[in-house]
């Protein structure tokens, strides 16, 4: 029998699809974009077959029959699609109502098409045999199918901007493919008005499959990478072996068969031997020329996401940094602002008044200076001085900057010890940048010893580095506020604008060391600093010390 | 008719003179430079209206608040604020304060704030 070049495109659309479909399936059953693909793929397959032997058939009934399979394929088609749609771009729950409504249509559909029979009747259109006849109740399934396929092209391009450029790739591909499957399918739907329009166009139906198989195997549309990897691996290297082997016996058999009397068999035993020994490299050649050719692509695109991705995530960490530095800005200038704004306003009119112009010299003038002072910190910080590395005695400088702060300490009744042990030779440092770590900490050392306390300060050299550790036991740091003490602007004191620590934690990262801050209210708060014995790979102004995760400073005003 | 009694509670001399300087003119003034201060001026003699300053050393704006509302349940209070955030001002609504004004505040402000607070207290 001869097939109608028709019957070629669908039955090779209905294999394909179906097989594609079912293997998919096979392979991984538990992802919903599996399920539902196999569905789809399966519905392709009922419309195909059903057209090509409905069509094509011998007597009327049979022809009713497989038309009313295609019929109900044709419908599943749009609403399993819709449910692919909603799958590829992550909708869920109650936003697939639209997909449920059409399950449920098609659950009431098998009812209905078993006793309204869709199609009714059958007569011979175009090339076909047996076509269906014209029936509202074929127009409105028809009207059904349109609307489900519009609605799940719809999802894919609203949802297209949102998606990873890999899955755009994917959902572009899908679109593609059964937009040519939709085209495909509406000649069919047409010659049922008797419009035999196009009738060519059903010949594209197996690019659908083709596109998708593409999809998957380039873009992991779903997935199964992995054992789409080793299938294609391991059937080259059973073909090329197979091919090999046969190529020698089948030689073999004729040249030493003929000149010398062996029989194949014999021949085909070195040649096994060879195959064997050559197995794992043949394989691992196989292996790197399928990656280069099927996979290269998508691990360079999976590459430049993960990049995208990383560039995304530190513009945001950049701009909650920009916010916690905005707010904590606008906190400490709003304060002196609102004296220099009154008293400028009573300017013009208390001019004259002595005592006016003496507070306004005083406020305003301390209010200024005050703006001054943070801007300044605020430049320091977000713009640090360059480190101007020297060989620097660590032990000394810390014992220079405690006898600066002798009269500090004994006004505050602080007992200082040390145990400077730190036997490096001099370490390349900032000396002044240092000095100003050292005087910031044990600063705020002092001040958590409101009434007395002990100061401890060690130094440990170890191999390729160097600790320090600067301890109080004055008042501490709840766990809650020991989290946001590197923010900018973050302060637990009364006094202060918040940047010392943060300006202490530049100059320690700038230096490629590292500061850590452990602390029980009430016991006290030891601030560990380490700095490399060696000279940073990197020095120079650097950009602000990066702040821990935060929110927005809890202190206010 | 005596003038209205004004107390103003800021750790900050600026913020502190700012609003003497506004409310001088048609109020009797005192300031405290604490909570603890404010507390034993609203103990000592009564104040037809407080501002009062959230940040504060040793007692802050909500414990001063707190313990002001023991002395004079009815007195107006209009808490100060360096940034406007919501969640502060409904926290001291509830504690009490009347009104809250976020800074820099200016010289209109101030004053509304005044007058209508102490014409409510005047209709109760």
């Amino acid at each position: 029998m001869m097939l109608h070049p028709y019957q070629w495109s669908l039955s090779l659309t209905a294999l394909t699809s179906g097989a594609l479909g079912l293997f998919m399936l096979w392979q991984n059953p538990k992802a919903i974009i599996n399920v539902t693909w196999c569905a789809m793929n399966v519905a392709v397959a009922m419309w195909a077959i059903g057209t090509c032997v409905g069509g094509f058939t011998f007597n009327e009934r049979t022809a009713i029959l497989w038309w009313n399979i295609a019929a109900y394929g044709a419908l599943l088609i749009p609403i399993c699609y819709a449910h692919v749609a909603n799958a590829l771009v992550g909708r869920r729950g109650s936003e697939q109502w639209m997909v449920m409504g059409g399950y449920l249509l098609a659950l009431l559909s098998v009812s209905s098409l078993v006793t309204l029979q869709l199609p009714k009747s059958v007569s011979a259109k175009s090339v076909f045999v047996f076509y269906p006849d014209a029936d509202p109740t074929y127009d409105l399934f028809v009207g059904i199918f349109w609307i489900y396929a519009l609605y799940a092209h719809a999802v894919l391009v609203r949802h297209f901007r949102t998606q990873l450029v890999a899955k755009q790739k994917q959902i572009a591909l899908v679109l593609v493919a059964t937009l040519l499957g939709f085209v495909g399918m509406t000649p069919a739907f047409l010659l049922v008005h008797g419009k035999s329009t196009a009738l060519w166009t059903m010949h594209l139906l197996p690019l659908y499959t083709g596109i998708i198989a593409y999809a998957i195997v380039r873009h992991q549309l779903m997935d199964i990478t992995i054992v789409l990897r080793k299938s294609i691996v391991y059937s080259a290297l059973v073909a090329l072996i197979t091919a090999t082997y046969l190529i020698f016996v089948l030689l073999s058999e004729r040249l030493l068969q003929g000149a010398l009397g062996f029989y194949g068999w014999t021949a085909s035993l070195p040649v096994a031997f060879v195959i064997a020994l050559g197995f794992i490299p043949i394989r691992n050649r196989i292996q790197a020329l399928v990656d280069r050719y099927f996979f290269k692509g998508t691990q360079a695109m999976l590459a430049a996401e993960n990049e995208r991705m990383r560039q995304e995530l530190e513009r945001a960490e950049r701009m909650k940094r920009v916010s916690i530095l905005a707010t904590g800005l606008a906190h400490e200038i709003k304060n002196p602002l609102s004296a220099i704004r009154t008293f400028v306003a009573y300017l013009p009119e208390r001019y004259h008044d002595a005592a006016f112009r003496e507070k306004f010299t005083r406020i305003v003038g301390n209010e200024v200076e005050r703006i001054n002072t943070i801007v300044q910190q605020l430049l320091h910080f977000a713009k640090p001085a360059l480190l101007k590395l020297q060989p620097t005695d660590v032990n000394q400088l810390l014992s220079d900057t405690l006898a600066f702060l002798t009269n500090d300490c004994l006004k505050r009744r602080v007992e200082v010890t040390t145990d400077l042990r730190a036997n490096h030779a001099p370490i390349p440092a900032d000396a002044n940048q240092l000095r100003q770590v050292f005087l910031n900490l044990i600063l705020n050392s002092l001040d958590a010893m409101e009434h007395g306390g002990r100061l401890h300060v060690t130094s440990r050299g170890h191999t390729g580095h160097l600790e320090i550790a600067i301890a109080d036991n004055g008042c501490g740091i709840p766990a809650d506020q020991l989290a946001h003490i590197f923010e900018p602007f973050y302060t637990t004191k009364d006094t202060g604008v918040g940047l010392g620590l943060a300006i202490v934690q530049g100059i320690i990262e700038r230096h490629g060391g590292k500061i850590a801050l452990t602390s029980r209210p009430g016991q006290g708060t030891t601030a560990t600093i380490t700095l490399p014995a060696r000279a940073p790979t990197t020095v120079g102004a650097g950009g602000p010390a990066t702040p821990p995760p935060a929110t927005a400073p809890t202190n206010s005003t | 008719m005596p003038r209205p009694r004004i107390l103003i509670c800021d750790d900050e001399e600026g913020v502190r003179e700012s609003l003497r300087l506004i409310l001088e003119e048609r109020y009797d003034v005192d300031v405290a430079e604490g909570g603890a201060e404010a507390v034993a001026h609203v103990a000592q003699q009564p104040y037809q209206l407080l501002f009062l300053d959230i940040k504060m050393p040793q007692m802050d704006g909500l414990e001063t608040l707190k313990r002001v509302r023991k002395l004079a349940p009815t007195m107006p209070v209009v808490i100060l604020t360096a940034y406007q955030s919501m969640d502060i001002a409904k926290q001291t609504l509830k504690l009490g304060a009347n009104d809250y004004l976020s800074k820099p505040f200016d010289r209109a402000q101030i004053l509304d704030a005044v007058k209508q607070l102490l014409a409510c207290e005047k209709v109760q």
